[in-house]
This record gives structure tokens, sequence and C-alpha cells, in this order.
């Protein structure tokens, strides 16, 4: 038997200022406008999806007159919201304010967090800009997370004296951990990279100074230590259905992918006998059949026109000629498939 | 143009598990400290899930991706994801196909 117990940690980042809110006019009513950059962090994706949903039209966006981005939030996908527990849409004008001091954090074993109405209503003046559910422990695993409100604090000051910049920071440094992670191989990445965040704000507590220019070389440093950790210890631990190897439960049918082979190896064949079959033809005719097939759309019917004015032939005689270079080039191939598979 | 495709070319490496562990502690440093090059370690990343999806890998670079790069779950997802997408474009009848002449003559014209 086995029990699994799962703990969540509650981020709240404020965000400076106020949301803009104007007119959408694929949505047809007064929706929130936030940066790219915004997005990112909410919906916690990378800028190229960003602009790849902008650009594909997914995501509604206009332009400021000084000619930068903002993106319509309400037409972002649902499962962003959903996923991230994104608070959705930014529900009426939110207050402004120059002031972003508070991160909060809920330790495990603590009450659970006020709703948002309440943690705004404390007079801060703050916008919350998103808030994540980070799951901090996984079955099976023995790794001692403990973190309070004064050592997450800490940790954030060794990232930077701006609490807004440090939480920025926060959420980058998260996402490369957990893709440090993935790259070594590892499940469960954003729990390793959680579990990092632990080690070092405990170490910080303790009075530890990071020396580093560079936190993120720390941050390394402990990294590697619960990499290695994680690696002597998942033998022993159980593994889920989505930990197994691609050859323990394969991502494509075995049998269609041995098709794929076969044909891609008869492909393959197939070429090496035009290479050898093409090299007995006189170079004139080599030339005339590869520049022939070379390009791509226009160019092509711009390159062909350009062939058949060079030899002084109209284009139908020159699709002749090739046609018939094909087909003399065709059985030469098919008699030396032929000869292979005999 | 060299330095970008030396670029890939190391990154790709990295993410097929071909480098030297000192070689992999230096690209996961400067990727934790600079966020330009974390940006292109995911780009090719993206772009391996494409080649692996459409099939251009040659057999032992996909037996690498496959024993490598999906080792994590979340990338199988994303490789799942990226072949069902590639498939449903390939079925659109939009989708125009090219004859076996013409895209083996067009590679051995590149070739030539």
């Amino acid at each position: 038997m086995q029990i699994v117990i799962e703990t969540n940690r509650r981020l709240t980042v404020k965000r400076r200022g106020k949301i803009s809110e104007n007119w959408c006019q694929q949505c047809n009513q007064p929706v929130a406008w936030v940066t790219p950059e915004e997005v990112v962090i909410l919906a916690g994706i990378s800028s190229r999806a960003v602009y790849q949903m902008v650009e594909s039209g997914k995501a509604h966006f206009t332009e400021t007159d000084d000619g930068f981005l903002m993106v319509c939030l309400s037409s972002l996908p649902v499962n962003w919201r959903q996923s991230s527990n994104i608070p959705w849409p930014f529900a009426g004008t939110l207050p402004e304010t120059n002031k972003i001091k508070e991160l909060l954090l809920q330790p495990k074993g603590q009450p659970e967090p006020k709703p948002e109405s309440e943690i705004d209503s404390t007079g801060s003046g703050c916008i919350p800009l998103f808030i994540q559910e980070m799951p901090e422990s996984s079955a099976g695993r023995n790794f001692a997370s403990e973190m309070n409100h004064s050592s997450f604090a800490a940790l954030l000051a060794s990232l930077n004296a701006d609490v807004e910049q440090a939480a920025q920071k926060y959420v980058a440094l998260r996402q490369r951990l957990a893709k440090f992670f993935e790259c070594r191989g590892c499940n469960s990445t954003l729990d390793l990279a959680d579990e990092v965040f632990n080690r070092v704000a405990r170490r910080l507590s303790e009075g530890e100074v990071i020396r580093a220019a560079d936190p993120s070389a720390y941050f390394y440093g402990v990294a590697r230590n619960v990499l290695r950790e994680y690696q002597e210890s998942r033998e022993r631990r159980f593994i889920s259905l989505d930990d197994l190897t691609p050859y323990e439960t394969p991502l494509t049918d075995p049998a269609e992918t041995e098709l794929q082979d076969q044909q891609r190896q008869r492909l393959g064949s197939l070429m090496d006998c035009m290479e050898t079959c093409l090299r007995e033809l006189p170079e004139e005719t080599r030339l005339l059949l590869l520049n022939y097939h070379r390009y791509e759309k226009r160019e092509r019917i711009k390159a062909r026109k350009e062939m058949a004015e060079r030899m002084g032939i109209t284009i139908n005689a020159l699709k002749i000629r090739v046609h018939r270079i094909r087909a003399s080039l065709g059985r030469k191939i098919k008699k030396q498939m032929q000869h292979k598979t005999a | 143009m060299k330095k970008d495709s030396a670029k890939f070319d190391l990154l790709k490496r990295y993410l097929l598990g071909q480098l030297a562990e000192q070689q992999m502690r230096e690209i996961e440093q400067r990727y934790l400290a600079d966020e330009e090059f974390f940006n292109e370690l995911l780009r090719v990343e993206s772009d391996l899930i494409d080649q692996y999806t459409n099939g251009q890998f040659p057999p032992e670079e996909r037996k690498q991706f496959e024993d490598h790069f999906l080792r994590s779950a979340e990338r199988r997802k994303r490789a799942a994801q990226a072949e069902s997408r590639a498939r449903a474009s390939s079925q659109s009848p939009n989708s125009k196909r090219t004859s076996w002449w013409r895209r083996c003559l067009a590679r051995l014209g590149r070739k030539h």
C-alpha cells in the first residue's frame, strides 16, 4: 500500500499600476489589455508562444500609439486560465498603486489562504498579478521541504533588492531549473525546482550568504545536489505510467513505425539507385533533369522558362524532353531495384 | 550564420545527451543565467520535436532522441501533440503530396 500526501504552496505576486481596460473589436466588449511579457508570467508560457498566438490570430491584440503590443486577456485560451489558476478575467477597474511590496507565501501546515477579495482588502492597494498553486511534494520522495515567510523573503532578497524584480527572477529561474531537471531526464521537474528553492531558502535563513556575483550559479550548485539525490532515489521510487520510457510505452504504434521505417529505407535505396543511374547519364542531360526539378513554386516556373529560352525551345518542348529522359531513367532505376532485391 | 549553426548544433547535442558532463554543465550554467540563451534552447527543442515528428531524423539519431530526449513525461506529451498535429495537417485535403521523383531529384539537385 502506498500513501500519497500532497501539499500546496500558494504564491501571490502583486502588480504595479492599473490594467488598462479598453474596447476589443473582436470580443465586442471592454476587456483588460496586458503586455506580452505579462501574458508570459500569467500563463507560464514562453514569449515565443505568445507572439505565435498573436500572429496566428488566436489571441486578440492591439497596438498603442507608441507602437507597443497589447494582448486582450479575454481572448487567451481558457485552459491557460484554469491550469495556472489565474484570477480571470480581471473584473472591473483595479486600484492603482506604486507600492508593490507584497509576496504572500502560504507555507505548509498553515490555514487556507484568504480569498482574493480579502487579500485585496488589506489596504495594500496591490493588484494580484498571478496566483500559482505549486505542488510541494511528490509521492515517494523524501525531501524535507520547509519554507516560511521570512526564509522566502530572504530568498527573494538574494535575487534582487526590489521585490517585484525578485519575483520575476524567481519565476524565470524556476522555469529554467525545471528545464535543467527535464534535460537530465527527471520527472516532476517543477517539484524539483521548488526543492532547490526550499534548500536555498533554508540555508539563507541559517545565515549563509550567496557570495557569487550571479546567484544562478549558487542555485545551480544546489540543483546538482538535488539531481544527484533524485538519481540515487529513482530506483527505489515507484514508477508511474507517465514515467515509463518510450520503449515501455511507445509514443507511436510500433507497427506503424516499422512501416514508416520500411518506406524510408525504400526511399533511401531508390535515391541510391537514382544517383547511380544519374551518374551514367551524359552531363548535359543530367544537369537538365536536375535543374528542371531544382526549385519550388514561382522560382521553378521562372527557372524553367529561362532554361527553355536558353535552349531555344518552347516550354512544352522542354517538358516533353524531360519526360523522355525521366522515362528512360525510370526504366533503368526499375531494373537496378529488381537487381538489388533479387 | 556559422555561429548560429554551431550554437544550434551544440544545443542539439546537449538535448540529445551527446555531450560530455563538463560541456553539459557549461551549457546549463549559461542558460540559467542568460535569458537569450535559454530561449535559444527552447527554440532548438521545438525544432527537434518537429524534426522527429516529421521523420527527418536518421535512425541512430531517432533512437538517441527516444532514449534521451523523450525520457521526460512532459516532452513525450509535447511530442505526441506535435505528432497528432502533423498527422492532422498531412491528412488535410489542402496538403499537396509531392511525387517521390520530385523529392529525390530536388534532393540530388541540391547535392550536385
